[in-house]
């Protein structure tokens, strides 16, 4: 049972567009004794143009949330549209299709190809949609570029800081501007002033009309930098507030449909 | 996608070079055995090749293999000559021999007797058809004089095991360290000093065997079979043989006075078709007329290794050898290929995360080990062919042979090996949960 949403005002919802609707996602693990049930029916609407933060206790679903919401995890119950595609009811390869395309990942631990240099590892979206190579290399090193890592594209990821790698995999994340930004602990690996500078960039780089950013986290000091945040615990979210701690609801008061604004 | 799995597989040189060392190490090795099975198998058959000239052996139907000789009466040779279709058929033995050699033991001052077991090859007395190649030094004519014999230059190690005769590589220097063996110097001496031509070089001292300069020929050194002189007057080129006895050529009439004397002591009959015969053809008709069984050349070759393939435990021996080459290479080849993958995971698993499929995933890994194939099997091949080469030629120990069908099979080989090596890989990635990525 999903917990009754508090009883709050919807600030300036309706002035934006509705990017991500998760509604009653349910997801088990296991069977019989063994069941857990990770996500127990979770509904939350993502507006467009918002960095929308996840926090929570480690093993309350978070991690399984993101998942099932990026398109990598599949649902038991519920579904995910993201800009009006239901990603839920989409097969296997149309959803591999969707996510070369329409999302974005940022990984607590990069994920970086250490083999390649920075420029190619943020070249490996547009790779994988099939851009000719050196064109696909040439873009990620402008975006680089705009990232503060003109002179470090030839690098390797052994041979750049950790903030460096997590820019580096942000420009990865936004290359092929995807309509979904989902980033995992993108902090948790930093220490606080890099962390700060990475959220930063996010904010900066990611944040678009057209774009919903949703980043987990357990870092309460990037919190204030989310415009909503979401509280979850036990397989469910408990609370939503906005960037000033004020709670508002899970999902919008009234139905919005994707292209609303 | 290509380009980023070669980038991966190569990222780490230490471990791509592992890799493609354990695929090279099989590739090397099913070459290297299978080009020695080989060349015994050639070995086998050798002196079927080497005697030349003939289109047609013709024996004892119950022959089974070069040396598995069946001696027919020397009347046979008159009925096979009668077959319609021959243009001539000569005789020939083939047998061994016991030859005898005397050194001076330079420690007692001594004769010493040395025993040889010897391959005699008789050829016909007036054709010598089935002759040797080419000749190192003398001429095939001399084996017209009394007492001559040839022997082959490989054959020079057995019967003179310590002097490392047969790698010297010039007929002047080989008749001198002969001299120097046998102590025929010392004839040479003699004959140098009487103004008489010799082949041998230097002259040291006074003749063992003085009534050989009467000759005034360059006989090399002689032995002695069934209590007779033999005289070996020239030295051929001849493949080495499965059993590397020295091999003698002489005259078919001369070699029945080399070994004991038998009612039957003719071994072969060496058939040349007329022009414009069937080879087949003349073959039934002599098999059907004669009751004799008759062969071309590469027939009885083929009989030669198939019996060796059935009889023998060779082809098991290498054969095992083989396969543990390809199970090891199998075991090194994968156990590095799949930790390899084990520690890409992550990376795979992100790829799956930004929407690569498993067709496409497994295309990576299929063309990762498809590369370390390609490279472990030129690098393997090139590998055994270079320690080939190295020990080629009619003089080598080694037997070593490369045929075509071993670079195909040795190729089949190590594209199973990597379908192998990288299935466990294709099944973790294609199993593996993108989700991965989220774990911390």
């Amino acid at each position: 049972m999903q917990p009754q949403q508090p009883e709050v005002e919807f600030p300036k919802m309706h002035a934006k567009r509705l990017a991500v609707r998760i509604s009653g996602i349910q997801k088990k693990f296991g069977k019989g004794e063994q069941t857990v049930m990770a996500l127990r029916g979770v509904s939350w609407d993502i507006a467009a143009q918002e960095v929308a933060m996840l926090v929570g206790p480690s093993g309350c679903g978070k991690t399984t949330l993101i998942s099932v919401v990026a398109g990598i995890l599949d649902a038991d119950v519920g579904s995910v549209t993201i800009f009006g595609d239901d990603i839920t009811a989409m097969r296997d390869r149309a959803k591999t299709r969707y996510r070369s395309h329409n999302v974005g990942f940022v990984f607590q631990q990069y994920n970086l190809l250490p083999a390649l240099s920075a420029a190619e590892n943020a070249a490996v979206p547009l790779i994988i949609q099939g851009v000719p190579r050196r064109k696909a290399i040439r873009e990620a090193a402008d975006l680089l570029g705009q990232l503060g890592l003109a002179k470090r594209t030839h690098a390797r990821p052994s041979q750049l800081s950790g903030g460096q790698q997590q820019r580096v995999a942000i420009a990865r994340a936004l290359i092929h501007k995807p309509k979904i930004l989902v980033c995992d602990e993108p902090t948790a690996a930093l220490d606080h002033e890099t962390g700060m500078i990475v959220m930063k960039l996010i904010r900066e780089m990611a944040v678009s009309a057209d774009r919903a950013v949703i980043v987990v986290t357990h870092d309460n000091r990037i919190f204030s930098m989310g415009d909503r945040v979401a509280h979850m615990d036990d397989g469910h979210i408990d609370s939503v507030v906005d960037g000033n701690g004020h709670p508002i609801p899970a999902t919008f008061a009234e139905p919005v449909h994707a292209g609303t604004t | 996608m290509g380009w980023i799995a070669i980038k991966m597989l190569t990222g780490d040189r230490a471990k791509f070079a592992g890799i493609v060392f354990g695929v090279a190490f099989a590739a090397a090795l099913i070459m290297q055995q299978g080009s020695i099975f080989w060349g015994l198998m050639l070995r086998t058959s050798a002196q079927i090749y080497d005697l030349r000239g003939a289109d047609l052996w013709v024996m004892d139907p119950s022959v089974t293999f070069i040396d598995d000789v069946k001696p027919m009466l020397e009347r046979q040779l008159g009925i096979v000559r009668g077959v319609e279709g021959i243009e001539w058929a000569v005789p020939l033995y083939k047998g061994m021999a016991r030859a005898k050699l005397s050194f001076k033991d330079k420690a007692t001052g001594k004769r010493v007797d040395v025993i040889e077991q010897v391959i005699l090859i008789g050829l016909d007395d007036y054709s010598f058809v089935g002759e040797p190649a080419s000749m190192f030094t003398g001429d095939i004519e001399d084996l017209r004089r009394p007492h001559s014999v040839i022997v082959d230059r490989v054959g020079l190690r057995k019967l003179f095991p310590r002097q490392g005769l047969n790698m010297i590589e010039s007929p002047e220097a080989l008749k001198t360290a002969l001299s120097q063996a046998t102590g025929r110097n010392r004839a040479a001496v003699a004959m140098k000093a009487a103004g008489r031509p010799t082949a041998i070089e230097p002259p040291t001292t006074a003749p063992v065997l003085p009534e050989l300069e009467d000759q005034g020929t360059p006989v090399l050194f002689e032995m002695e079979m069934n209590e007779r002189r033999a005289e070996v007057v020239g030295i051929c080129n001849a493949t080495r043989t499965f059993q590397s006895n020295a091999i003698l050529y002489t005259t078919f009439s001369r070699a029945k006075e080399f070994v004991p004397r038998e009612r039957k002591l003719l071994s072969y009959v060496l058939v040349k078709v007329q022009p414009g015969q069937s080879v087949d053809a003349v073959a039934a008709r002599i098999k059907s007329q004669t009751g004799l069984a008759a062969l071309t050349t590469d027939q009885f070759v083929e009989k030669t290794i198939n019996y060796y393939l059935r009889f023998t435990g060779i082809p098991i021996n290498f054969m095992t050898t083989v396969i543990l080459g390809f199970f090891v290479g199998t075991a090194i080849a994968g156990q590095m290929f799949y930790s390899f993958t084990l520690e890409n995971i992550r990376q795979f698993g992100a790829l799956k995360a930004m929407g690569v499929g498993n067709l496409k995933i497994v295309g990576m890994v299929l063309l990762q080990a498809g590369l370390v194939g390609f490279l472990g099997y030129g690098l393997g091949v090139g590998g055994a062919t270079l320690f080939g080469m190295a020990n080629r030629g009619a003089n080598s120990e080694l037997a070593f042979y490369t045929h075509w069908y071993l670079l195909v099979l040795d190729a089949t080989a190590i594209a199973v090996i990597c379908v192998l090596a990288s299935l466990l890989s294709i099944l973790k990635v294609v199993l593996l949960e993108p989700a991965i990525v989220f774990r911390g």
